[in-house]
């Protein structure tokens, strides 16, 4: 599996580099998936402000909420909730695509016409991967904490300027570079693993289906355990 | 000219070729038949080396490819076109990008000539007017015609098809009368063949199914049996 990765960087490092497939994943992996993201991030923020409010609130200190929301959202929940729900989303339709054109031999044909799949197929999705999540987790940071704002201030009436301020104070820039190392990473194992399943699926409609599974399991443990050897590098 | 020695595969622990030896003479047409599930495609693949062999040696034109990998065989397979037996086109491109795709990879063609190339192609199989549909929205046999076009747009020397079942001489003409496997060649060579065969170029057709009558060369080894025929339409 680590072949496959190396492989594929290495293919990545060649002429032609191809910007149309390039645009065309991004297009795919990112930008179609920035609906389901933002509906997350919304609750996501939203869930953090009602009960982070209420714990707060048997302390009196109501007035840190941004920073709480902010530093939760900005360090762990959004590179992972965002990688989950692209893994769920584009992921699982990656190893699909990739292995339905491994069963219906069109991965041959490419091989017969003297083009590496690897370059043509898998590289672009590398590439997409790791430009696509961690522009995501930006959506997702920015549009959790106003959901955090919106049911912490105006329905539940915390203070607005002192949200604002506490994040200000409370999020260093190693907090948001850990974000973004994170995010990094994490597109990087979502194409990876995914492509990797599809790639090497059995030559079935059960195959496919197995492979799917694998994919979307592996790839959202492999993130989790990542995350936390990750943290425990960073913090 | 292909020649295979002593080829030994085992795929998923059975035995598929099981020491296969065989030449094809380049300039002819050479049919392998056998049972379904008898190593038909597999033998295919190895001509190609998108399969390497367990044991044996592939030959062809005096270079030994099933040892080859990355730019010296991509160089062997720059001679050959390959048709899959469910015809393999990318469903992601139309019919038209999916021909035109061998030109734009690997020729530095104008735009232009890209597309007469790719129109001249997909009319002689008889898809003219077809080229902004994708291939889900083809019937199987106009698949099959679609991928012979691919295959033959490079006008390479050697053409690989691998039919799998005789259950798809699913090709039919202009006006709906069936074609078979004989004038499927004819039909998608046309006016080429000529040329093709000036040039002393060879091209081998896996067709596992009925052969023309005329006089094969019959040629049978451990459950394979070849044709050799003289190309068709020439």
């Amino acid at each position: 599996m680590l072949l496959f990765m190396l492989a594929t960087f290495a293919w990545l490092a060649r002429p032609p580099l191809r910007p149309f497939q390039i645009l065309k994943q991004l297009h795919f992996i990112g930008f179609k998936s920035t609906f389901v993201v933002v509906l997350t991030a919304a609750f996501t923020g939203m869930v953090l402000g009602l009960q982070i409010y209420y714990t707060l609130r048997k302390f009196g200190s109501e007035g840190v909420l941004g920073s709480v929301v902010a530093l939760s959202m900005i360090r762990e929940l959004g590179p992972v909730l965002a990688a989950l729900m692209v893994t769920a989303r584009a992921g699982s339709a990656m190893t699909a695509e990739i292995g339905i054109m491994r069963i219906t031999e069109q991965i041959d044909a490419l091989d017969t016409m003297a083009i590496n799949p690897l370059q043509y197929l898998i590289a672009p999705k590398f590439v997409a991967g790791l430009i696509a999540v961690p522009l995501l987790v930006a959506v997702f940071d920015v549009v959790g904490i106003y959901g955090g704002y919106v049911v912490g201030v105006s329905l539940l009436g915390a203070n607005a300027g002192s949200y604002w301020s506490s994040i200000e104070s409370a999020v260093e820039w190693k907090d948001v570079y850990g974000g973004i190392v994170k995010s990094i990473s994490f597109g990087l194992i979502v194409s990876w693993v995914c492509c990797y399943k599809g790639y090497f699926t059995r030559m079935s409609a059960e195959g496919l289906g197995t492979a799917t599974t694998e994919a979307v399991v592996l790839s959202s443990v492999v993130i989790l355990v990542w995350d936390y050897f990750l943290t425990s590098v960073l913090l | 000219m292909i020649k295979l020695v002593g080829v030994e595969k085992t795929l998923g622990g059975q035995p598929v070729l099981c020491g296969v030896d065989l030449t094809i003479p380049a300039g002819k047409l050479t049919t392998i038949i056998g049972r379904s599930g008898g190593g038909k495609s597999v033998l295919l693949k190895h001509m190609i080396g998108l399969l390497q062999p367990d044991r044996g040696q592939v030959w062809v034109d005096g270079i030994e490819i099933s040892r080859l990998r990355g730019k010296a065989l991509n160089e062997v397979r720059k001679r050959f076109a390959m048709l899959f037996q469910g015809a393999a086109l990318f469903d992601s491109l139309t019919v038209f990008e999916n021909v035109a795709f061998p030109l734009r990879e690997k020729l530095r063609l104008a735009d232009a000539e890209v597309v007469r190339r790719v129109e001249e192609m997909l009319e002689q199989v008889g898809l003219s007017g077809m080229g902004h549909k994708f291939p889900a929205e083809l019937s199987g046999g106009m698949k099959k015609r679609a991928g012979l076009a691919r295959a033959l747009v490079m006008e390479p020397e050697i053409i690989l098809f691998d039919r799998g079942h005789a259950s798809d001489v699913s090709l039919h003409g202009d006006h709906g009368e069936p074609r078979d496997t004989g004038n499927l060649f004819h039909f998608g060579l046309g006016g080429d063949a000529q040329r093709r065969k000036d040039r002393g170029d060879g091209a081998v057709g896996g067709i596992p199914a009925h052969h023309r009558s005329g006089d094969p060369r019959i040629h049978r080894h451990r459950g394979i049996t070849t044709l050799n025929h003289e190309p068709l339409g020439s």
